[in-house]
């Protein structure tokens, strides 16, 4: 009855996007932006911002260029993020719908796991993961991907539960068609659409629990990171609030251009109404 | 007509971006009096409500003109004075009273609120008035079914008894004007006839007139006085309701009259009785049984012991209220569920629950629910061909065009997306599939419950031509007794999982031989005569 504007992204979506795209070309030609390895001591140590016009940003108490950190952590942070939360939607959909898909028995052992992983606070299960694996960017992904499945696990299982008993996959049965194709044919396309409202948070987590990590001195210490810069500059907090200021800001900033980004994209596809 | 209570003069209703929802709507209503509204989906019966309740969203434009007795002035004027119309002088009733309740707050307690917001009453003076409301709208508090309501919690309810309580929070303000918006649509046949003659009685003791939509012509013919009929937002005519269905001015109403079914025991013996249908060949369900486990370790038992058999070229109605288990004896013919005990067999042969039934398929209630929202009709008419009739791709294509014109489809949609057909278009779709692989026999489950009466006549014809043509053998489950008296060779009436009676259909429905059935038959308004005329004359 009603007329059906296809749904936008929303202004949100259009400037969380926006900005995910400037800190990805950022961290894709940071190179070129600020050639050389930023852990390289280039001027006289602490440096306040907006003084020089050579180092934007300042530098710190070892005299390494601050705007350099940023741009090359900006990588360290995309990178591990993504790939931590492409891991940890991967776990969470094998999971979830393995459990969604099985016997009573099977989905409740799957489910008490997943309890299980619950119950310990994602940061802590990370820290602890890292702390065993040892502090490289490849065990902070597996470390986070570990920690932070869950919720895509249940979320999966449960739209795998629902569409099961849809009236479609009854109609594909009579169709005649294979069990196996119409777990992963009919009902998993559905199932994973609504993942698709989690992955901005995901996103946005796995890049916080970095940060984190990396602030405790738990990533690779040969890769500049922005909680690294953080940690770093905890010590001159009182004398050069910047060293940690910039960073902090920068990390809000990715976290919310990649929520946002992904609340967009939900709202575009529809996966959450507007009302 | 003497004093007029509401009068509606050209009222139009537009969105932006759309066409008109409404166009020129004129009715009136005097005190006491009942007008049926009544049209197809997106006829403009909702938004006409919405309109008086002042309920439309904020961005429809609204023009016309709206005068109620004792108000001044056009009350959809910008700005006007609406102030204790909505929910005092004119209530409104949905279909499903169950949205309008708190779940976790106790009846009593719900309508205590609305009390105080109405009369200002609190605590003991609030709950005696919502105590003697559950009480006017036939839920009492003493004698034979006596239940303190109040303290009732909505799940406890049944689906009539939330309407009822809806009914009662509608009645605080001391309404003059009730709106209902197909408040008995989703309800079964003997408590839909509860809800109407309970209307009745607050018209007859309240002087409360109501505005009716409904999509049932015979509802609307028996329980209002008036009817008005609506086709895309514009008043097609209006007069005495009986009269109009009777003897319809406008082509409009004769089509809607013509398509709408309504179920008359009097029309009983109107069908030919068919010769006695051989039994080779013919799908038979024996002694069946199902029992489901249900919440706190209950088992609830839907099937208990039915047999049913279907013929080749027969079309076997079965009716029933809900839960009554007809939907699981289908679902247990094609295939989908398993029986605790009994047997499915086709020509003697036993067929196993495992695996899928060529021969017996299924047509769905919900069209729409019935496709995979991602796949292209094509694409789901191929999955019984390819793997039900080992079909190559490409001769799975030209099959699926074929069988699209067959079910008077142009082929071209088949490339569409499922929400990109009508729902009548989809239903043809749905029985397409079915069709794909050959089966003889087939199961529609409700299949014509939810298109409009002129789209239903349709798909009700071409199941009666697939019936000729190709000697299909149909398992007809309806809850809608016009449709199946239309259709059904012979009828079975199911209740809490048995057999209640059985024959031939003119005769089952002119001369029911169980009190149950005839309770049923009873309560289905033909749209003959008034609802009161029609109930007095009925054994109690």
């Amino acid at each position: 009855m009603r007329a059906a504007a296809p749904p936008g992204y929303g202004p949100g979506g259009i400037l969380g996007g926006l900005a995910l795209l400037a800190i990805a070309l950022i961290a894709l030609f940071a190179e070129a932006i600020a050639p050389g390895d930023p852990l390289n001591m280039v001027a006289r140590p602490l440096t306040p911002p907006f003084t020089d016009p050579r180092f934007l940003f300042g530098t710190d108490q070892l005299g390494r260029d601050v705007l350099a950190g940023l741009v090359h952590g900006a990588r360290v942070s995309l990178t591990v993020g993504a790939a931590a939360a492409a891991a940890a939607i991967g776990v969470g959909v094998l999971i979830g719908t393995l459990a969604g898909f099985s016997i009573r028995l099977v989905d409740d052992a799957l489910m008490r796991v997943t309890e299980a992983f619950q119950t310990v606070p994602t940061f802590l299960l990370a820290l602890a993961l890292v702390s065993v694996l040892g502090a490289s960017a490849v065990n902070v992904v597996i470390a986070i991907g570990i920690s932070s499945w869950p919720p895509t696990a249940r979320l999966v299982r449960a739209e795998v539960l629902r569409l099961r008993g849809a009236e479609y996959v009854d109609a594909a049965r009579l169709a005649g068609r294979a069990p196996l194709a119409i777990a992963f044919l009919e009902v998993l396309p559905g199932a994973l659409q609504p993942v698709v409202a989690l992955v901005g948070i995901t996103v946005g987590e796995a890049i916080l629990v970095e940060s984190a990590l990396a602030f405790l001195g738990l990533s690779d210490p040969n890769l500049v990171s922005w909680g690294g810069m953080v940690a770093n500059g905890r010590a001159l907090l009182r004398t050069a609030p910047y060293l940690v200021v910039v960073p902090g800001i920068a990390i809000a900033i990715a976290v919310l251009a990649v929520s946002l980004a992904g609340d967009g994209l939900a709202k575009r596809l529809g996966i959450v109404g507007r009302r | 007509m003497s004093a007029r209570l509401l009068s509606l003069e050209r009222v139009s209703v537009a969105y932006p971006g759309a066409g008109p929802a409404l166009g020129d709507v004129s009715l009136t209503l005097a005190p006491g009096e009942v007008l049926s509204l009544i049209g197809e989906s997106g006829s403009g019966k909702s938004t006409t409500l919405h309109a008086i309740a002042g309920l439309l969203p904020r961005e429809a434009a609204v023009s016309g003109d709206m005068r109620l007795e004792g108000r001044d002035g056009n009350l959809l004027a910008p700005g006007a004075d609406r102030r204790g119309i909505a929910g005092r002088e004119i209530a409104m009733i949905f279909q499903n009273p169950a949205a309008s309740l708190n779940p976790v707050v106790s009846i009593g307690a719900q309508l205590d609120e609305i009390v105080t917001a109405h009369r200002g009453l609190r605590g003991k003076a609030a709950r005696a008035v919502t105590d003697e409301l559950i009480d006017a709208v036939g839920l009492p508090r003493t004698g034979p079914q006596a239940k303190d309501w109040a303290r009732a919690y909505p799940h406890q309810l049944s689906g009539g008894q939330k309407q009822r309580i809806a009914i009662a929070a509608a009645l605080v303000g001391e309404p003059r004007v009730l709106l209902a918006d197909e408040p008995t649509t989703a309800l079964d046949a003997t408590v839909q006839a509860q809800i109407l003659d309970l209307l009745l009685e607050l018209v007859d003791d309240r002087r409360i007139a109501i505005i009716f939509v409904t999509h049932d012509l015979g509802v609307a013919a028996s329980i209002g006085d008036r009817m008005a009929v609506l086709k895309d937002g514009r008043l097609v005519e209006e007069g005495a309701a009986r009269t109009l269905v009777r003897s319809p001015a406008s082509d409009y109403t004769a089509t809607l009259a013509a398509a709408s079914l309504p179920f008359s025991q009097e029309a009983g013996a109107a069908a030919d009785p068919s010769p006695a249908p051989s039994r080779e060949g013919a799908l038979t369900l024996t002694a069946i049984h199902r029992t489901f486990a249900a919440r706190g370790g209950r088992r609830v038992q839907a099937v208990a012991g039915m047999s049913v058999q279907v013929s080749p070229g027969e079309i076997v109605g079965l009716i029933g209220e809900s839960g009554s288990g007809k939907t699981t004896l289908g679902r247990i013919a094609v295939g989908l569920e398993r029986a605790d005990a009994g047997a499915v067999t086709l020509d003697g042969t036993r067929l196993d629950f495992a695996g899928a039934r060529a021969a017996v398929q299924m047509v769905f209630q919900d069209p729409l629910a019935s496709f995979n929202p991602r796949q292209t009709i094509n694409r789901a008419l191929g999955h019984p061909l390819r793997c039900l009739r080992g079909l190559s791709a490409g001769a799975a294509r030209q099959e699926a065009q074929s069988l699209l014109r067959d079910v008077g489809l142009d082929p071209r949609l088949g490339d569409r997306l499922p929400h990109q057909l009508s729902g009548g278009e989809l239903q043809r779709a749905a029985i397409a599939r079915a069709l794909a692989a050959r089966p003889k026999f087939l199961v529609c489950d409700e299949a014509v419950a939810s298109l409009d009466v002129s789209i239903r006549a349709q798909v009700l014809r071409l199941l009666e031509a697939l019936r000729e043509r190709d000697g299909l053998g149909i398992l007809f489950i309806s809850h809608d007794l016009g449709v199946v008296q239309r259709i059904a060779d012979r009828t079975v009436v199911m209740r809490h999982g048995v057999q209640v009676e059985a024959g031939p259909t003119a005769a089952l429905l002119s001369a029911p031989q169980d009190a149950y059935t005839r309770q049923l038959l009873a309560s289905v308004p033909s749209g003959q005569r008034p609802w009161r005329e029609a109930r007095a004359a009925q054994p109690a």
